[in-house]
């Protein structure tokens, strides 16, 4: 965890240390660093180092925005060309309607205490959220909810 | 869903990481009825 709130992980087969029998990794087999924080200090860090930036999704609007914004960044500051990616709960069911009535249950039937504790941390460790907690706590009630047999796919 | 992400796709989004209420059952389905119509949309190679 960097400070700031920013996350990086590196992902894939590491090269191994040149010497005696040691397999010379292909440095493209390396997965690319990716970064899930959005304080200023996290979309600098972003702009400067990884490969990806994961940005969070209220609307398809927000995203082409805060995408372009990120790229924008990238190229202005580093001459670096970024992707960007987000995150989604998936409801698939037999019909749209289905789909809707599984998210709804799991709004109502969530831990809004369990929601609200990480929100508080997001929002006072992270600072990525500060304009989004507020919707930001259903996706969590959401991605934390018990499995329930009736919000199970259709056969 | 396919168009959904279509249109996350389509304002500049290069990837999305899923989340599902219940892996197990969903992942399968998913795979099932949504991963064709994700290539027929050229979102999946």
């Amino acid at each position: 965890v960097e400070r700031g709130g920013a996350v990086r992980l590196r992902l894939g087969r590491l090269p191994r240390p040149a010497g005696p029998g040691a397999s010379q990794a292909d440095p493209e087999a390396l997965a690319g660093l990716i970064n899930a924080g959005h304080s200023p200090a996290a979309t600098a860090f972003s702009a400067r180092e990884v490969d990806f930036s994961f940005v969070g999704f209220d609307s398809v609007e927000q995203v082409r925005t805060v995408a372009a914004r990120m790229r924008e960044k990238a190229r202005t500051d580093h001459q670096r060309d970024i992707g960007v990616c987000t995150s989604a709960l998936v409801v698939c069911r037999e019909t749209e309607a289905e789909a809707r009535a599984v998210y709804r249950s799991i709004i109502e039937q969530g831990d809004r205490v369990a929601a609200d504790n990480l929100i508080k941390v997001l929002g006072i460790e992270s600072q990525s959220f500060n304009d989004r907690i507020e919707k930001y706590r259903e996706r969590v009630v959401a991605a934390g909810a018990p499995t329930r047999s009736s919000a199970r796919p259709s056969r | 869903v396919t168009d959904q992400l279509a249109q996350v796709s389509a304002a500049g989004i290069d990837g999305v990481v899923f989340g599902f209420l219940d892996y197990n059952e969903e992942l399968k389905y998913f795979d099932s009825a949504v991963m064709p119509l994700l290539r027929q949309a050229g979102l999946r190679r």
